[in-house]
């Protein structure tokens, strides 16, 4: 055959792309998958959002409704409430970072740091659990128990869901709650993939348990800790909006109400779906700038980023 | 009278079918069945709002039976309560896929529904085949006008509700009153000081300071058991809710007027901030349910409760004071409150506003051949004696039989309770009906309850506004003005009675309901009591 003389480099536009896909033939079949999936589910999807500039009628189709330009999008942003929405979502999403972030990758550490093996597993599993609870039962325990407890431990019940200052501290409390155990897993993974000479090593020098956390543990796993911030920075704007249809009334939206719970009041149950898109495509480009200037400022400054 | 509906005050109705004048030969009259071989429909509905009642499915005998007798075959697709509207707009919304026959419960302006394609003018159609609706519409034109759109097509006949025992008022428990000695308040001072003395005095008996006189909740589009108070305050709030939000304005003295800038209203929040204050209400208003107020007074802890008046029975089962009768049924524990008092001495509770919003729709897709059918199916199902019975009783012969006297006697397999069974199989449903059987409401009303209700009866107050349709012009300003006052009226409310805002502030809450474009939804609701004025003549 001709061609296996030809070394590969020298191959040239279409046969050096079939003989690629035939060196790399069991790698596309898996990556086909995902990319089968992100074209239906995320790709084709996007030509929805032309809605955001449309007034959407049933019978008309999405092409077919009366083109509208900017009247969505000016109707949001002169709603008297654009700021709070902003203002709140942007606090939640930054408390939640803030206050839950740190906390799954203390606890991989500790978790690693045991040295019985059946304790280890009991505590990490009893610290995923409340992640499978639906979020219904897991915010009525919030809603009904929290008080009850309280009590049992000798506190004045306090009437938390009727001011709005607690608001922001029952959604990130219950968030860490209910999401650090199941999020440490990524970080106990991190720390098992750690070459245990490094340990050895540091034992004969006489490392204490604490100077080997700093030295090798945290180290180890600082790109995963990078690339799990940027991400969660670049879904800053999208809060957990089931979270809080459960958890809001009108005496804490002061504090509770965001952009997505303001779009289901405003654009599903008033049938407006035309300015659900619209407010639902602002988040969207935000979120985009937010993951784009995180990831030039994490490259610039530790190298580490996701592209 | 508008509101008077003719009532069928006979447990057998089937003996009371209306005899038809029609002449022409083909014309149809209400026989059965409703087609000659068999047909099948797509029905969407939701579940109601009764948890305990079976949704509609061919596996219950019910639907059986109905199916048997009309030779309409259904298939039922059925939507949980809260989430109808979500779920079907957004249905909608991908406009493949609709049923035959829409229920039309909180989806928003029939007239746009029709614009948009979904569902047809029915005006032709209950002419020719509907033959229960056209006799309720001649005994109750007042209905019809109501039921007719701007543009003056009907789109649905929506379900109407009886003039009377149905309201939302206190109802207090009568042993509490009589341990703590007072008697029925009549003014907010008397029922403030009940309330202290149901506080104060240990009503359940425990020995523990744990007693909550008065519960209530205060939802976005479940305002009435909150606001039916301020009543006390000559204001009329009690109904409305969803997508209409009527209870903002009221007309007086031939001009509309926004009841939340008036110094009344003022008076009405000072109340119940005071009620708040002085540990007289639930703390958890804003996030109670039924479940949470059943809960209050199985514990005994509640002396009085604002809901259903018809659901008092309920409330009295569930209390420690109920006295062996399970259903509540014999001895009654919750009576409803007299109304208060307002300062120019006027007393009244606000009738329900007569129409529930639950129509059915025939959609596009329901094919030409198949519309005269739905329409019958409709037409009957909702009108039609035996259909009515059924739905209530269940099938004649295995959970009723007809006395030869014309009473009905319940029969239940042995060992099971007769109400449970008829549940089991599909009956017990709310009466949803057009024309209304009088014997069917009283299974849900019991007789000391009928009875009690019927001396409150010189208290029921026409309400000024009726929730007819809105043009799709109207419904368009609606849309684009009532999310985020809405927001701001309930969210003010909320933070005048817990104290979070001062009364003070009032004034600035009125100055700026106005900027945020309040009078441009009065505009709105002006129109449209321009309409009612002309369609009813008040």
């Amino acid at each position: 055959m001709a061609d296996k003389m030809i070394p590969e480099r020298e191959l040239r536009g279409f046969n050096r792309v079939l003989h690629l896909c035939r060196r790399d033939r069991d790698l596309l079949i898996i990556i086909s998958l995902p990319f089968v999936y992100y074209i239906l589910f995320k790709y084709l999807p996007m030509y929805g959002v032309i809605l955001a500039f449309k007034d959407f009628a049933v019978n008309k189709g999405i092409l077919g409704s009366p083109w509208v330009g900017l009247r969505w999008f000016e109707q949001f942003f002169s709603s008297p409430y654009f700021f709070r929405l902003i203002r709140n979502t942007f606090l939640l999403s930054i408390y939640s970072i803030i206050f839950s972030f740190p906390v799954p990758i203390v606890f991989a550490i500790l978790l690693s740091e045991i040295r019985y093996r059946w304790y280890q597993r009991v505590a990490q599993t009893a610290s995923y659990l409340p992640y499978f609870l639906s979020m219904v039962v897991a915010m009525g325990m919030v809603v009904n128990f929290l008080n009850v407890a309280l009590v049992r431990l000798g506190l004045t019940p306090l009437d938390f869901m009727n001011d709005a200052r607690w608001f922001r501290t029952i959604y990130v409390v219950s968030g860490i709650w209910q999401t650090f155990g199941f999020n440490a897993i990524l970080y106990l993974a991190a720390i098992t993939a750690i070459d245990p000479q490094l340990y050895e090593a540091a034992t004969i020098d006489g490392a204490t348990q604490l100077q080997k956390i700093r030295s090798i543990t945290l180290p180890s796993i600082v790109p995963t800790i990078v690339i799990l911030l940027i991400l969660n920075l670049g879904n800053m704007l999208n809060v957990g909006f089931e979270k809080i249809i459960l958890l809001y009334t009108p005496a804490n939206y002061e504090t509770a109400d965001v952009i997505s719970t303001y779009v289901y009041r405003r654009g599903l149950q008033e049938n407006n779906f035309g300015f659900g898109t619209a407010v639902g495509l602002f988040n969207s480009v935000i979120n985009l700038v937010l993951i784009i200037v995180f990831n030039k400022l994490s490259r610039r400054l530790s190298s580490i980023s996701l592209w | 009278m508008l509101l008077s509906v003719a009532l069928v005050a006979s447990a057998t109705p089937g003996a009371e079918k209306p005899t038809t004048t029609t002449t022409a030969a083909a014309a149809y009259d209400g026989k059965l069945p409703l087609a000659p071989g068999k047909v099948t429909l797509r029905f969407a509905t939701h579940t109601g709002t009764n948890a305990a009642m079976a949704p509609p499915s061919n596996d219950l005998q019910v639907y059986q039976h109905l199916e048997k007798i009309t030779n309409v075959q259904i298939e039922w697709e059925v939507v949980p309560y809260d989430n109808y509207p979500t779920v079907m707009n957004t249905r909608l919304a991908a406009a493949g896929n609709l049923p035959d026959i829409l229920n039309l419960d909180r989806l928003g302006n029939y007239a746009k529904l029709a614009s948009q394609g979904i569902i047809i003018p029915q005006n032709d159609l209950i002419n020719q085949y509907g033959y229960y609706i056209k006799e309720f519409f001649k005994a109750s034109p007042g209905y019809k006008a109501l039921m007719t759109a701007p543009d003056g097509n009907i789109y649905c006949v929506e379900n109407t509700v009886l003039d009377s025992h149905l309201s939302v008022m206190p109802m207090i428990n009568k042993y509490a009153m009589q341990r703590v000695g007072m008697s029925m308040p009549t003014t907010t001072d008397e029922f403030t000081n009940l309330l202290k003395a149901f506080r104060d005095k240990d009503i359940n008996g425990n020995k523990q300071a744990d007693e909550v006189p008065f519960v209530f909740y205060f939802k976005q589009a479940d305002t009435s058991y909150l606001l039916q108070l301020a009543n006390a305050f000559g204001l009329e709030m009690t109904w409305g809710g969803g997508k209409d939000l009527v209870w903002m304005f009221r007309v007086k003295n031939g001009k509309i007027e926004c009841q939340l800038q008036l110094p009344e209203f003022k008076a009405f929040l000072t109340w119940v901030n005071k009620l708040y204050a002085e540990n007289l209400i639930n703390k958890d208003f804003t996030t109670a349910d039924y479940n949470r107020l059943i809960e209050y007074v199985t514990k005994g802890q509640a002396g009085a409760v604002n809901f259903w008046s018809t659901y008092a029975y309920l409330f009295g089962a569930a209390s420690p004071d109920n006295q062996g009768d399970k259903g509540g049924s014999k001895v009654p524990v919750f009576l409803p409150m007299t109304p208060l008092k307002a300062p120019d001495g006027s007393q009244y509770y606000s009738k329900r506003l007569s129409l529930n919003g639950e129509g059915m729709g025939i959609t596009t897709r329901c094919s030409a051949e198949n519309r005269p059918v739905a329409m019958k199916w409709i037409d009957y199902l909702f009108n039609g004696p035996e259909a009515l019975m059924t739905q209530q009783y269940g099938v004649e012969g295995w959970s009723y039989a007809k006395n030869a006297d014309g009473t009905i006697k319940h029969l239940a397999p042995l060992g099971m309770e007769w109400s449970a069974y008829v549940t089991s199989i599909g009956g017990n449903q709310p009466p949803r009906a057009h024309q209304q059987l009088m014997a069917i409401w009283r299974t849900w009303m019991h007789q000391w309850l009928e009875d009690y209700d019927g001396t409150l009866q010189k208290y029921y107050k026409d309400p000024s506004l009726v929730q007819i349709q809105f043009t799709t012009e109207e419904s368009d300003v609606l849309a684009a003005k009532m999310p985020d006052l809405e927001t701001y009226v309930m969210e003010n409310i909320t933070k005048f009675i817990l104290g979070q805002t001062p009364l003070s502030q009032f004034d600035a809450f009125s100055k700026e309901l106005t900027k945020r474009g309040i009078k441009d939804v009065q505009k709105v609701y002006e129109q449209r009591w321009k309409r009612q004025f002309k369609a009813l003549g008040k």
